[in-house]
């Protein structure tokens, strides 16, 4: 921070300090911007984020779907039978079937309203342990059971009602008793979620009976891999011997290509990028205005310092530390107001939203940048802090 | 007092005399407006796309299942429901619709590299940006994307214009197996423009061919659509029978007049397997469904609540701001004989002047906004009568807001801290 030569006056700090209703006004704009930008980001990386709940909790490494599965929320089948070619690769310690279903039929009936809503059902064995959700493995073996279920405590009550263990009801007018929850959490294609064992599934949605068990069909093969073994090898010697209709993929490929999907396909990124910059520019705007207040306040002080034979150059600096503070101030204040909204907007939408560190650092770089841009262009008006004028 | 004060305006020359001083605070002022009508649009999308696909429908009164939810996840009730509402005085006509999702399969772009399709560029990878500029000519893998499949009695077509006349000059080609109509206006990856060149349309897993278009605009439940006759729609879901036993909208017309009159014979005769909605009703349910429930809709409408907020703060700033640059002038004002309350109304009259300043030039750039945001992401961004006013009435009112309270600052503007 500059200081006056032979003394030690922090000049902008004390500038930006002198009033705290002020700075309390000022910190409110830049704040408002950065909880904007923080809120657009976070509402686009948690629907991104929403969408792939599932993959991100699976428990394995590789991931076999139909090739022509283009996001996991729409229905397309391959038979279970592919897996068992998988089994034998070398590094392949375990191969998973998992039942993905959100179909018209597939209902629940809300024991409340009586009204039947459309449900997801999840389903594998439970001796696999597929999903690592909280409350799976607390549920123990309870959902091995005929005609149980567990239900994800997420699921949009004005749907589905409140779901508890013991809760009993119907799905596909099939009678069922919720015996645990989970936390997972709602996404654009399903507000809510059962997750049952592999005979319920087949129990429940008849019409994926077969006569022969290779042939029912599944919506992902999970691989878990040997220890030690590298994944890409054996991701590539499993699909040397897979046969055309089917795909693998890492975990992390899965969850790249979803997102994509919905980031570019369906127009969501769009809609949050024209967003994240619009609450930029407007931080912009808020932050020129105070730093001018700031100036133009003060522009007898700035030319009284330029009368003792300080430059342009200088007082400058003293305006781009006042954005500086207002910046850093501004985005604590702000990362906290959002931290608050978030966890608040949570429990409303039932999104997954979460101040990630990766992104909270690129908006305190825009914020940065944000008040900077400000303090250039208010510092113009230094220009106009001329001795002459102190005493017209 | 001085004569001729108002000829013209102080307010007026105020913001004419440091007119980029002025421009800078009015630019600020714009660019929040704008940030507002922005969330606005996107709120505004949503309502919409919520209503396009009843836009569409030729009724008076919609039977639905107790269980429908929201267009497409409509739920079903008996085709009998149909028989008994024609019977019913009054009715002119009760036409069955089915509609559900299922899975289209999409050709490759370009078309000659099928068999290796999966060398070409990955088509996730590419963004709006890119889309919107290669448009239909991005590379593109063969897919099965899903759509929304309406099935309809060729005999009794329950749609309104243009879709009706679209459906009824191609009624005959419908009539045989497995012929659709697929929607000109479908995301580009479906494949309208290959039309004539593919021919390996399938939905589900039923082979189709495609004998003409219809134009129905996408929301955001679905990006596509095609339609069929109902023998060939309970083909494609598998469901033999289906069409005969249950439909999912009963789209009914009545005479003139007689339309609370039917609603209320309807809910009395009809069992409660099945429930009439007038227009106005399905419409707001809809709108609220999509508004209120899902996501997307709840997001938009926080995000109008905190852009008005920012605007309010930045609309205050900018006004404060300006009286604080020219509070040495006021001072002198009122050393020459000005009330605190004379210099207060020429303050609101600039905020106002501002405020409408501020106002015009950001409803043209949110045009801008909306079109170029409506072409990237494909939703429609409409600037809506009441939107306008809105804003306007918003803009006006926090301008005048916050200038009643920078007035109360000029209380301090003491002629004696001029020197």
């Amino acid at each position: 921070m500059p200081r006056l030569p032979g003394r030690s006056i922090p000049i902008a700090w004390r500038n930006l300090t002198e009033n705290g209703w002020r700075l309390a006004a000022s910190l409110l704009g830049v704040s408002f911007a950065v909880v904007l930008m923080f809120l657009e980001d976070g509402f686009r990386s948690g629907l991104l984020q929403s969408m792939v709940a599932v993959i991100e909790n699976l428990n394995g490494d590789l991931i076999i779907t139909h090739k022509g599965r283009y996001i996991l929320s729409e229905p397309l089948s391959f038979p279970l039978r592919r897996l068992d070619s998988v089994r034998s690769v070398p590094g392949v310690a375990s191969t998973h079937p998992m039942y993905l279903a959100v179909d018209a039929q597939t209902r629940w009936r809300n024991p409340s309203s009586g009204l039947r809503r459309r449900i997801r059902v999840i389903a594998y064995d439970p001796a696999d342990h597929l999903l690592t959700l909280p409350g799976i493995d607390e549920a123990g073996d309870s959902w091995s059971r005929p005609e149980t279920a567990l239900a994800d405590i997420h699921s949009k009550r004005v749907f589905y009602g409140s779901f508890e263990p013991g809760l009993r009801s119907e799905l596909r007018g099939r009678e069922i008793t919720i015996v645990g929850t989970f936390s997972m959490g709602t996404d654009f294609r399903a507000s809510g979620s059962l997750l049952m064992n592999e005979q319920n599934l087949l129990r429940y949605l008849p019409e994926r009976q077969t006569e022969r068990q290779g042939d029912t069909p599944i919506d992902l093969g999970i691989v878990r891999l040997e220890e030690g073994v590298n994944p890409q090898a054996v991701q590539r010697a499993i699909a040397a011997r897979l046969p055309g209709d089917v795909r693998i993929l890492s975990r992390d490929e899965l969850i790249h290509k979803e997102q994509r999907f919905w980031e570019n396909v369906a127009p969501l990124g769009v809609v949050f990028d024209i967003g994240m910059i619009m609450g930029f520019i407007v931080g912009a705007a808020i932050c020129y205005q105070v730093l001018f207040a700031e100036i133009f306040d003060r522009l007898s002080q700035f030319a009284t310092l330029k009368a003792m034979g300080y430059r342009d150059g200088t007082l400058l600096g003293i305006v781009l530390s006042e954005s500086f503070y207002l910046a850093v101030l501004g985005y604590v204040v702000g990362f906290l107001v959002s931290m608050g909204l978030f966890a608040w907007l949570r429990k409303e939408t039932g999104l997954v939203l979460e101040v990630r560190f990766a992104n909270s650092v690129v908006i305190f770089v825009l914020t940065l940048v944000m008040c900077t841009v400000a303090g250039l262009l208010a510092g113009r008006k230094l220009r106009s802090a001329e001795p002459a004028n102190l005493f017209s | 007092m001085l004569s001729g004060r108002n000829r013209p305006p102080l307010a007026i020359r105020n913001v004419m005399h440091s007119w980029r001083r002025s421009a800078a605070a009015i630019a600020g002022m714009a660019f929040a407006i704008v940030m507002v009508f922005l969330q606005l649009g996107f709120l505004e999308a949503v309502k919409i796309t919520a209503a396009v696909n009843f836009d569409q429908l030729d009724f008076d009164i919609l039977l639905l299942s107790p269980n429908y939810e929201q267009f497409y996840d409509p739920g079903s009730f008996p085709r009998s429901r149909l028989r008994q509402a024609d019977a019913l005085p009054g009715v002119q006509s009760a036409r069955p619709l089915y509609a559900g999702l299922n899975l289209w399969r999409c050709p490759p772009y370009p078309l000659r590299d099928a068999s290796t399709s999966d060398a070409s560029r990955d088509p996730l990878s590419i963004n709006a940006l890119e889309r919107w500029w290669l448009g239909d000519e991005r590379p593109r893998a063969l897919q099965r994307r899903e759509m929304l499949v309406l099935g309809v009695d060729l005999d009794q077509p329950p749609f309104s214009e243009p879709i009706q006349s679209q459906l009824a000059a191609a009624t005959e080609r419908l009539r045989l197996r497995d012929r659709v109509l697929l929607n000109e206006r479908s995301n580009p990856d479906f494949g309208w423009d290959l039309v004539d060149q593919f021919d390996g349309w399938e939905i589900g897993t039923l082979p189709v061919t495609v004998v003409g278009g219809f134009s129905l605009e996408r929301s955001f439940g679905a990006d596509a659509s095609a339609l069929c006759n109902a023998a060939t729609y309970e083909r494609a879901f598998g469901q033999p029978g289906l069409a005969a036993a249950a439909v999912n909208f009963g789209v009914i017309r009545t005479e003139p007049g007689q339309r609370d009159a039917v609603l209320a014979a309807l809910a009395d005769t009809l069992p409660p397997d099945v429930q009439p909605w007038s227009r106005r009703d399905i419409y707001r349910f809809e709108r609220d469904y999509w508004v209120r429930h899902t996501a997307t809709g709840k997001i938009f409408s926080f995000g109008v609540i905190v852009t008005m907020l920012v605007a309010l703060i930045v609309i205050y700033q900018v006004l404060s701001n300006d009286v604080r640059n020219r509070l040495p002038e006021y001072a002198t004002l009122k050393a020459m004989g000005y009330t605190v309350w004379g210099l207060g109304r020429s303050v609101l009259l600039q905020a106002i002047i501002y405020a409408l300043l501020a106002y015009l030039p950001a409803v043209l750039l949110s045009l801008g906004i909306y079109r170029v945001t409506a072409s990237l992401a494909h939703i429609p961004m409409v600037m809506t009568v009441r939107n306008l006013a809105l804003v306007l009435a918003l803009t006006v009112l926090i301008s005048v807001g916050s200038g009643y309270l920078v007035v109360r600052r000029l209380r301090w503007a003491d002629p004696a801290d001029l020197f």
